[in-house]
């Protein structure tokens, strides 16, 4: 049954490979300011804040890659559960936007919601769901 | 829904990692349709029930809350 419909093609997600390059770089991004601490690089003195700027674009990205490359074996199930997740972790962004800065105002903490804080959660709620639901299933 | 795919499966003789390997699926989808956890999809359906050489209807029954 061939569909050249919007509605009927499936979502394109990455290659699976990619959700290996995705584990990857999450990795490096732990390993690497941990070997550059230990080796007492000049990095971490001069330009801190841009390391940091630079690791956390690692981090995230590597996130999305793992979140949004295809399971060995996508199927419809797969899918429906990935839909599922995304779902939960775009509530769970709505909740913490609306949330965060009453919190922040009740309790006088400051509470950082930047978009990179929120949307790393986001990503991490939708790996977490998405995870627990399929071992589940 | 109800579905026979488990008998189905058993007078075939074959195991849910062949089926879903048949139809494209993974095991664990077949699992889930077989426990009545997951409703397939029309196109699914109809994968299974050809591979069984029976119509969507012999396969998958609606059920009085459907």
């Amino acid at each position: 049954m061939k569909n050249s419909n919007f509605y009927n093609t499936p979502i394109r997600l990455l290659p699976f490979y990619f959700k290996k390059i995705g584990w990857y770089i999450i990795i490096l991004t732990f390993v690497v300011p941990l070997g550059i601490k230990l080796s007492h690089s000049i990095i971490l003195t001069s330009n801190k804040e841009l390391f940091k700027i630079i690791l956390q674009d690692f981090f995230i990205t590597g996130l999305a890659l793992i979140g949004f490359s295809r399971d060995k074996v996508e199927d419809e199930m797969s899918m429906l559960i990935r839909m599922k997740s995304i779902i939960s972790s775009f509530v769970y962004g709505l909740v913490m936007t609306i949330s965060n800065p009453l919190l922040s105002y009740s309790t006088n903490v400051s509470i950082h919601s930047e978009g990179f804080s929120l949307f790393t959660q986001m990503l991490i709620m939708y790996l977490f769901w998405y995870s627990a639901l399929k071992y589940f299933r | 829904m109800r579905n026979r795919l488990k008998i189905e499966r058993a007078i075939m003789n074959i195991t849910q990692q062949e089926l879903a390997d048949k139809v494209g699926v993974s095991r664990q989808t077949i699992n889930s349709i077989e426990s009545n956890r997951y409703i397939p999809s029309t196109t699914l359906a109809i994968k299974i029930s050809n591979l069984f050489k029976k119509t969507v209807n012999e396969i998958f029954e609606l059920e009085e809350d459907d």
